[in-house]
């Protein structure tokens, strides 16, 4: 029995080295002989956003991962660098909203280090905004994002923490920030760092120098559930080293992971782990550009993802203004809604579900935007029972728009038109699909918009979207369309 | 004096200097590790953000000063002269210069008007000073009939500086801060003491019977104003001092910003300003007022000093 333990006990041991062994650590290309650090990635990967002080004040450089390499950093533009010290930012998956953090900063903040807000408008981060109700008049800095954007953790040495500093969490509501609140499980007497939430929304890196580490700040993993951070776990060696390191990310769907490390220099530098001995749920990545359905120009627009089981929009994003780019994480096995919209276009939504087995996967999903002025027509997200017209109650989210939509540009008129598949007589299916016409019309009638404005009618079977008779090509067919009839110029 | 202002100005600068050791930074928030050895190639931590602003609030006057007697006399008038207190008020600008994160330079010029007083309506005089009035239907009995009179008696000082501040503000926690510097207050005008002793009883017998300016009369109450230092009865052997036209010395504040705006804030500031320098020089006087019935005295009046403490509001500019 013992030769058997033994056996098993060196076994594991060899295992643990092979495995210890086959991890790669690369510094990531463009340290400096000063501090590099916080490397955070978003667009999927493509870009990547990090801290620098090599010029002298810390500052928040980007950089992209072409074909041939990482080109130049680049040190941001705009005014969110105009501070003693910024950094430590946090980006939305899709690359458009900015948590970060600065030290006297030239928007004015509560105290010492603060949070900050910044949205990217044609290739620059503005609207800096001073995230008052996350900021304390103590240390607040390192915030992370979760993939959504709806959860926030950060890092505060803020009175009645557990340690010197502590990691806190907070969700946003759609309006605003929650107070913030300790992670439990998670802080310690000592200090805990460099919070990163990874994609799948339950996968928390954080930095300690709690006792019992390799020495300095070693990176710790654990799984988030709310408030509570449970099977909090060193990642061990090669990460964790005598030296100080903080900020392990992992790249999802990747084997990569960054994290920062200090030299022997006595700087903190960029590095890579490759394969990621940690790595964060799979989850689904979905992409594409949103463009003008005429001139095929590529647009910046409002985006929201809907969960159509529940009703609620579990994010919001905006697609490029230059690049009409937009990037968002999904978790599989759900049904949604993705909902495109910008002023002087009829909004796109389009029903999405991610099944269970797409996990790991990135989808190409891009998104035209029709003109107001085109004529042309866009589906609804529009639901019914089988052979019934009364509107089910996952539409409304999609009538909202419609209603919203009339209501911003009140000089239009629209016209629903009611279309089936290919089952049923044709008088069947033309009389339903007037009636299903008829109940959209009569909801957006019901909610204040002129009677005159809108009108409807039904097609039945006569102008199918698609010729086949698979049971995607008839549920493609089986649809209201609104039509943009006059824009009253 | 010149110890004074070399100790006002050591206190600044060590305060200043050793306070600038905190480099916080987005990453760290106790800044570097041995920060405050480090060369200044590492990235420093400098607030770029100067402050100009206005002020103004009260300042309460605290007048001081010490009459020594060669002979000790109960209730004289010359005592309301040791103290006086109240309140006045300052304006003025003010413009910091950040020297770090924590610590800054602070430039005030105020323009202050104090004014301080002090009575006592228990003191008493000679009347063979002031005279006895004779009972009606008959002859005057002259000054022959010494009793003591009781008396009211105020002394009210006004005077208007400029002041001078170069002081080291320090940020101890968040946005609560301390200065402390030295100060120059320079004199504008004369200081104008008003006078006045007043008869508490009222009966037919007594009066006073000579006013501030040597005339005999029957007075109830006499006043004057006077631009020098002096004693308050109005005779006796007088001997007189000017006030001195600049003083120096050192202020210690405490004041808690209020952000109202991207660049604006209101800071309510408490400060106690001790001046080194005297008020006047010293001179010498007699005290009449229990000459008959006590004894003469003479006083020796000495370190006259007047502190005060600010409590102001104010409005400071980023830029």
């Amino acid at each position: 029995m013992n030769t058997l333990r033994h056996a098993a006990f060196l076994m594991f041991f060899v295992a643990c080295t092979a495995f210890a062994q086959n991890i790669r650590i690369v510094p990531v290309d463009h340290n400096s002989s000063n501090d590099d650090f916080g490397l955070t990635p978003t667009n999927h990967g493509r870009l990547v956003y990090f801290t620098s002080d090599r010029s002298g004040e810390q500052q928040i450089y980007s950089m992209e991962r072409t074909s041939s390499g990482w080109t130049e950093p680049d040190k941001l533009g705009g005014k969110v660098n105009s501070a003693t010290h910024v950094g430590t930012c946090a980006l939305t998956t899709d690359g458009q909203y900015m948590v970060f953090a600065g030290y006297e900063h030239n928007v004015d903040g509560l105290g010492r280090t603060d949070l900050y807000s910044a949205t990217r408008e044609n290739g620059t981060f503005k609207n800096i905004t001073n995230l008052a109700a996350l900021n304390s008049s103590f240390y607040d800095s390192q915030p992370t994002l979760s993939a959504d954007g709806r959860t926030m953790l950060f890092v505060s040495d803020r009175t009645g923490g557990a340690g010197k500093t502590d990691i806190y969490l907070s969700t946003w509501n759609g309006k605003e920030w929650s107070t913030p609140k300790q992670v439990t499980g998670i802080n310690s007497a000592a200090s805990e760092m460099s919070p990163v939430l990874a994609s799948d929304g339950r996968t928390v890196y954080f930095a300690s120098d709690r006792q019992g580490g390799k020495g300095g700040f070693d990176v710790y993993v654990a799984k988030l559930s709310g408030l509570d951070a449970t099977n909090v776990r060193p990642v061990g060696e090669p990460i964790n080293t005598a030296a100080d390191e903080l900020f392990y990310t992992s790249i999802p769907n990747s084997d990569q992971a960054y994290f920062t490390r200090a030299t022997a220099s006595g700087d903190y530098d960029n590095f890579m782990a490759v394969p990621n001995p940690f790595p964060s749920d799979p989850v689904v990545l979905v992409e594409g550009i949103v463009r003008d359905s005429v001139s095929r120009e590529p647009l910046g627009s409002a985006m929201s993802i809907t969960d159509l089981s529940t009703g609620k929009a579990i994010a919001t994003l905006h697609s490029d203004d230059e690049t009409g780019r937009y990037y968002v994480t999904l978790v599989p096995g759900r049904v949604y809604s993705i909902t495109s919209s910008r002023q002087g276009y009829m909004f796109h939504s389009e029903r999405y579900e991610v099944p269970p087995a797409a996990k790991g996967s990135t989808v190409q999903k891009d998104i035209d935007l029709i003109p107001l002025s085109s004529g042309k027509t866009g589906s609804l997200l529009v639901f019914f029972d089988n052979d019934k017209s009364e509107l089910k109650p996952e539409s409304m989210p999609e009538l909202e728009r419609v209603i919203e939509l009339m209501r911003e540009n009140a000089n239009i008129s629209v016209r629903f038109e009611g279309h089936t598949d290919d089952k049923g007589s044709d008088d069947y299916n033309v009389k339903l699909s007037e009636r299903r016409a008829e109940s959209v019309r009569d909801y957006i009638i019901a909610a204040g918009i002129e009677r005159t404005r809108i009108e409807s009618a039904g097609y039945g079977k006569k102008k199918p979207l698609s010729n086949a008779t698979t049971e995607d090509a008839r549920a493609l067919n089986r649809r209201v369309e609104m039509r943009i009839i006059s824009t009253g110029k | 004096m010149k110890k004074h202002i070399l100790m006002s100005a050591m206190v600044l600068t060590l305060v200043t200097g050793s306070l600038q050791a905190q480099n916080e930074d987005v990453l760290r928030p106790y800044g570097r590790p041995g920060d405050a050895q480090q060369s200044n190639s590492r990235s420093r931590s400098k607030r770029d953000k100067m402050i100009i602003g206005v002020e103004g609030g009260g300042l309460l006057s605290f007048f001081s000063q010490t009459l020594e007697r060669d002979v000790q006399v109960t209730g004289s008038p010359e005592d309301v002269l040791k103290s006086g207190s109240g309140w006045g008020g300052t304006f003025g600008l003010f413009f910091d210069a950040p020297l770090s994160s924590s610590v800054g330079l602070q430039f005030r010029v105020n323009y202050n008007m104090q004014a301080f007083s002090n009575s006592s309506t228990a003191d008493t005089i000679d009347a063979a000073i002031v005279g006895i009035r004779p009972r009606d239907g008959e002859a005057p009995q002259g000054f022959t009939t010494v009793v003591p009179m009781p008396v009211q008696t105020s002394a009210s000082w006004t005077t208007n500086s400029i002041s001078i501040a170069a002081l080291a503000r320090i940020d101890i926690v968040d946005e609560l801060f301390l200065t402390i510097g030295p100060i120059a207050s320079i004199r504008m005008g004369d200081v104008v003491r008003h006078d006045m002793i007043e008869k508490t009883e009222n009966d037919t017998m007594t009066w006073i019977s000579i006013d501030y300016n040597g005339v005999a009369g029957k007075y109830q109450s006499i006043h004057r104003d006077i631009s020098v230092a002096s004693n308050i009865l109005p005779v006796g052997a007088i001997s007189t001092s000017t006030y001195a036209g600049a003083r120096f010395g050192l202020e210690a504040g405490i004041g808690y910003r209020w952000k109202i705006g991207p660049s604006v804030f209101i800071a309510p500031n408490v400060r106690y300003q001790y001046m080194f320098s005297k008020m006047n020089e010293t001179f010498q006087s007699t005290d009449v007022s229990r000459g008959n019935l006590q004894s003469p005295s003479n006083i020796t009046f000495s370190n006259a000093k007047l502190n005060a403490l600010a409590i102001v509001l104010q409005v400071g500019f980023y830029f």
